[in-house]
């Protein structure tokens, strides 16, 4: 049996009146690769920020390996649940090497040494290491996402929530940050990513999931999915982004 | 980073400093004998640049000479003592003798009865003549009676017997007083007033540098009933001690024919009677001229001036910055739900100390805090008004910066927050490593401004003695009876100090880098 990282146990997250998560079971397992599907508003992004505690849920439990996050050190539980955003959140003030190491320094106090030598190992693995001293503000936006990921594995967290990390590139630039991620799937690092590239999650998931109106409808592995599709809801989505 | 800290606390140290000289200067040991006067009395004593070798240093402002300067020289000598000359307001003597700032008074001083009750007078040290100062063309250059003023318009030096006495004349118009005779005079050639009471020398200084103006005399028994004597003020309740029969003796032991060759000394050296600087009267100089002869004969006090002003500036940006980061950052943290309930509880005080504080500083003028904050507190910390202008300036500043660095936060995006909590940085952190930084950056232009402001309201803490630019320009103004011209050389020593400035603040601008727009994919 393999490890669960993450459990996700009948969680609700409301926005004012508009229910954005109803009941949601979920898990995530060590060295799985998960991808999140479904049309905006259906609840996806929400779940992954509801993970990280960037959204404070309503209802139910989050599961960080046995323990209820709500016991845990909220500041400690992020830096293990890495995030990568859809608009990169590199910080401005700092060139690229700066924005990788503050989190090594400041959160797990590592030396400023030992934060450079990780910094600049996780910038060669995405193909940033020749811009480590550039300002981030001055990176194409392709540039900036690998940055992105870069500083998020610098915390070598147990697990990496993608959320929509390629739309708000442009088409040129999302095979080099998917190039990255696929990379790091054949490593086998524990992600879960939000995405609308349909190939891509073909590619590379071991699960895929489908969500829409605020539940997951479908759960299976990218064959079951894609191919052998059961519910109605998910037909018409595939059918929209295969035309 | 380091450099900024040191820099802060060297600052911090220098008006600790400045603090603590003006305490050390109170407390009197027994080898200087200070003394207070005006400075604005010729020919008893003045404010110059020269120093020549009866002037004594009154720090950055200059030297005080004159009569009252002389005999304080000669007494300190006998005493044994090293001299030291305090420059205060005629108001300012009486409270600095009671505190023990000054040790005596030597300031043309008449005793009377009613301040007999606040100091005790030695016998006096010069005995001179009441007369009236008028304008040389008017009838009244020929009285020579006080009762021929009758209808006229008089006028007299604020809280002084010169002031008292002009109800002696029936029917007079007694104008309200004045704190200074140059300004007196300028009333007097403006024909605001018919005459001016004074003592013979203090006439006669005026009158030497004035040739429009005249002396009348009185006839016996028709001039003024008044003691005309002045006498060294020492503290009350000091009589009969050991201090006050040295004082007493050693002015005793000035001759008769020193005295009157101090006075001699004092009215050839007085400045209204020493020849303009370039050969030219002075009622025949352009407006051009009277400015640039201003500019030369003063730059010293100009300069001590520009110094206070840009202390004050500078300390006031720097430390309201400090204040404003603390207030705005405080007004920033979002009472969130998941907060305790303490949390909550602090962060709505926070919230509602910084409104409040914003809310009165920004709502009151500065002249107005100044008074309130100066002498409310004078009592219990005993400071001097530079520091005190330090703080209040500060303070004020304080709010303005901490709407200023609110503003920053609130531009800066939302995603860099997230950005910083994703990875684990608690919110302070956040605060201070990736928020603040940048909203300090977006927000350069505006702290920057506060800089130039701050160079100009300087100028209201004079209410409260801060000799800064404008200060020193109402004395340069007051010496010389040229309002205009010294205001017009006041101005562009202003423009000048916001000139560079500004400069100096857009090379730090652009070495920063501009406020940028946020660049994020659509």
């Amino acid at each position: 049996m393999e490890q669960t990282i993450i459990k996700v146990d009948h969680l609700k997250k409301s926005f004012g009146k508009q229910e954005v998560l109803k009941e949601v079971n979920f898990h995530i397992d060590k060295g799985e690769v998960i991808s999140i599907l479904g049309s905006s508003g259906s609840g996806k992004s929400t779940l992954l920020r509801c993970i990280n505690l960037l959204e404070i849920p309503d209802g139910g439990h989050i599961y960080f390996h046995q323990d209820d996050v709500k016991s845990l050190e909220l500041n400690h539980y992020r830096s293990k649940v890495g995030m990568v955003f859809q608009s990169f959140n590199l910080f401005d003030n700092m060139n690229v090497l700066e924005n990788c190491m503050i989190g090594q320094v400041k959160v797990l106090k590592r030396s400023k040494e030992d934060a450079k030598a990780k910094a600049l190992f996780y910038l060669e693995k995405v193909g940033m290491k020749a811009f480590a001293n550039k300002p981030s503000t001055q990176l194409s936006g392709g540039q900036k996402q690998r940055v992105a990921i870069a500083r998020a594995l610098c915390m070598e967290p147990e697990v990496l929530l993608f959320d929509e990390p390629t739309s708000a590139l442009d088409p040129e630039m999302v095979e080099e940050v998917l190039k990255v991620i696929q990379d790091l799937a054949k490593e086998g690092l524990t992600m879960a990513i939000v995405t609308h590239e349909m190939q891509f999650a073909k590619d590379v998931s071991k699960r895929v999931i489908f969500m829409d109106q605020g539940v997951i409808v479908e759960e299976g592995s990218p064959q079951e999915v894609f191919e052998q599709t059961k519910h109605e809801r998910t037909k018409a989505f595939l059918h929209r982004f295969n035309n | 980073m380091k450099k900024f800290r040191l820099g802060i606390v060297s600052l911090f140290m220098l008006a600790m400093l400045v603090g603590c000289q003006s305490k050390q200067a109170r407390v009197n040991d027994d080898n200087t004998f200070v003394v207070g006067m005006e400075c604005n009395y010729t020919p008893f004593n003045w404010q110059t640049m020269d120093a020549s070798d009866t002037a004594v240093s009154i720090g950055g402002a200059g030297y005080c000479d004159g009569y009252d300067v002389m005999i304080a020289q000669d007494l300190a000598d006998r005493l044994d003592q090293k001299l030291e000359v305090k420059k205060l307001a005629w108001e300012g003597l009486l409270p600095a003798l009671e505190s023990g700032e000054i040790d005596a008074i030597i300031a043309g001083m008449t005793a009377d009865e009613t301040r007999e009750k606040g100091i005790d007078f030695t016998t006096p040290y010069y005995e001179s003549e009441m007369v009236m100062i008028t304008r040389a063309s008017g009838e009244e250059a020929s009285y020579d009676d006080i009762q021929q003023f009758g209808g006229k318009h008089v006028i007299g030096q604020k809280s002084t017997n010169y002031d008292t006495v002009i109800d002696q004349i029936e029917n007079v118009n007694h104008a309200t007083p004045k704190a200074t005779y140059p300004e007196m005079v300028v009333a007097l050639q403006k024909m605001e007033v018919d005459g001016i009471t004074a003592e013979l020398p203090v006439a006669q200084g005026v009158v030497a540098s004035n040739p429009d103006l005249t002396i009348v005399h009185f006839a016996q028994d028709k001039g003024f009933d008044i003691d005309t004597s002045v006498s060294i003020g020492l503290k009350e309740g000091s009589r009969g001690t050991e201090f006050f029969e040295e004082v007493q003796q050693a002015l005793d032991d000035i001759s008769e024919d020193q005295r009157n060759s101090y006075m001699d000394r004092a009215r050839e050296n007085s400045p209204e009677t020493g020849e303009p600087t370039d050969g030219v009267a002075v009622k025949d100089q352009g407006f051009f001229t009277k400015v640039t002869n201003i500019a030369k004969q003063y730059w010293p006090l100009f300069a001590y001036g520009v110094q206070i002003t840009l202390i004050l500036a500078f300390v006031g940006t720097i430390f309201g910055l400090l204040i404003g980061l603390l207030l705005g950052t405080l007004r920033s943290f979002t009472i969130e739900e998941s907060d305790a309930k303490l949390v909550k509880v602090l962060k709505r005080i926070a919230h509602g100390f910084v409104g409040l504080y914003v809310w009165v500083l920004r709502g009151t003028p500065m002249m107005v805090q100044a008074f309130f904050i100066y002498y409310l507190l004078k009592p219990i910390v005993h400071w001097n008004p530079l520091t005190a202008g330090m703080i209040i300036i500060s303070v004020n500043t304080g709010a303005y910066m901490a709407e200023i660095i609110r503003a920053g936060i609130q531009s800066i995006d939302k995603g860099q927050t997230e950005g910083a909590r994703s990875i684990g940085m608690s919110n302070l952190q956040t605060m201070f490593f990736i928020i603040l930084p940048q909203a300090i950056k977006n927000q350069l232009p505006s702290i920057g401004n506060q800089l130039i402001v701050n160079i100009k309201d300087s100028s209201m803490l004079n209410v409260i003695g801060v000799v800064d630019l404008y200060f020193q320009s109402t004395s340069v103004a007051g010496s010389v009876y040229q309002f205009s011209e010294t205001f017009f050389v006041t101005s562009l020593v202003y423009l000048f100090l916001t000139t560079i400035a500004t400069v100096i603040l857009n090379l730090i601008e652009k070495r920063m880098g501009h406020p940028k727009t946020l660049e994020r994919g659509v």
